[in-house]
């Protein structure tokens, strides 16, 4: 039987299971309690070393944040900065429409000679629309290295909420922990389909079973069966 | 210290930026012939996380640029107002010094004026800053090659003097 073919087969054998989940048990309501910590002091001990290791307790916070609001950076300068380059831009503008469709006389010296008197005012003009723009785009990259630090923390220890007891709106496990309970999944629903299914694990195993269950789905790895990995697990 | 503030990019209202701009590109002798009138270069120092910047009195810009913590930080000057004395801009120098070190921890703090510069050279021996070498060739100003004095002012040479 092709490697490829066991998908199907186990996810069909995994629908059977949870139908008869539902057969027997039925729907069944779990009252859920608060969040709250299972080990206070394991908790306090936890943050202490996260934050004894470097981590800023800030981090804990931040992709929770960053998710929320995008952590806008303040362009309030920057803003009043453009608004006036463009207002600037506006009456100039709006100065060449004049000459443009040939209302002269007079209008030409004044232009000139406020092009020449303004020359200062506009050169100064322009340095706080740069200053501006060069603090837009630091306050940027320094939220963005905000972003990336916290992600880095949060990413390496997990969110603190994997001490709370499992509620309904407790989600976000380490990858470590995410990687070790799926792995556990995958060598139970490993050894149940074996079970079932003998037959479908006697070809091409050889010493390569290890490999099959890394690829189960739920397993560790993409959680989903790769065929080039089923076939290097068969050659 | 009276009349000394820090400067904020962040916070600096248009005219305050423009009004700085405009005093400190005619300082001509603080820029080489690459920074001169770069209005770009200055802006991009001035919001580096890096860069400290303070203000005396509407006469003087102090930059304490390339902060490494707990270990040296660059200090320019930009003299607006040339009528103010030797004497207090040095003070203004080593209140700006204690302030720097204090906050990063620096353990030295380092001015490069250029050895043309006598009144550069002059406000950094009366800041604190004691001769530490030269660097040929290593100013150009206005087609010509001058040499960078290397001074340094260690931490706790500051606080004796302080």
């Amino acid at each position: 039987m092709p490697q490829t073919a066991v998908m199907p087969a186990m996810m069909g054998a995994s629908m059977g299971m949870n139908l008869l989940g539902g057969l027997f048990g039925g729907p069944k309501v779990t009252k859920i309690p608060a969040p709250a910590p299972l080990f206070p002091g394991t908790q306090e001990s936890y943050v202490k070393a996260l934050t004894d290791a470097g981590v800023a307790p800030a981090a804990f916070q931040t992709i929770a944040e960053g998710a929320k609001t995008g952590m806008p950076t303040d362009v309030g300068p920057a803003f009043e900065a453009m608004k006036a380059a463009s207002q600037r831009g506006i009456a100039e503008g709006r100065s060449n429409l004049i000459e443009q469709f040939g209302v002269g006389g007079l209008r030409y010296g004044s232009d000139i000679m406020k092009a020449g008197v303004d020359y200062e005012a506009q050169t100064q003009k322009d340095f706080a629309s740069i200053l501006a723009g060069y603090t837009q785009q630091a306050q940027e990259a320094a939220a963005n290295r905000r972003l990336q630090s916290a992600a880095m923390g949060q990413q390496a220890t997990g969110e603190l909420a994997t001490a709370f007891r499992p509620t309904a709106v407790v989600g976000g496990q380490s990858g470590l922990s995410q990687g070790l309970q799926a792995g556990g999944q995958g060598v139970m629903n490993f050894m149940m389909m074996k079970a079932l299914f003998p037959d479908l694990f006697q070809a091409g195993m050889g010493g390569g079973g290890s490999d099959i269950v890394g690829n189960l789905p739920g397993s560790i790895g993409t959680g989903d069966v790769n065929p080039f990995d089923m076939q290097l697990a068969t050659a | 210290m009276q009349g000394l503030e820090t400067l904020d990019p962040v916070t600096i209202s248009i005219e305050e930026a423009n009004r700085l701009w405009d005093r400190v590109r005619h300082q001509e002798i603080c820029f080489d012939d690459f920074t001169r009138d770069n209005a770009d270069l200055f802006a991009q120092k001035l919001v580096l996380p890096t860069t400290a910047g303070f203000l005396y009195k509407d006469a003087v810009l102090v930059l304490m640029e390339q902060i490494i913590p707990k270990l040296n930080a660059y200090m320019h000057f930009f003299l607006f107002d040339t009528t103010v004395a030797d004497n207090e801009l040095a003070t203004v120098g080593r209140h700006i010094a204690r302030d720097t070190i204090d906050m990063y921890q620096l353990h030295r703090i380092t001015a490069t004026p250029p050895s043309f510069n006598k009144r550069a050279v002059r406000i950094a021996t009366r800041v604190g800053f004691r001769y530490e070498g030269l660097m040929k060739g290593a100013f150009l100003y206005k087609g010509h090659y001058h040499d960078l004095e290397i001074r340094g002012l260690l931490a706790e040479d500051l606080r004796r003097l302080m």
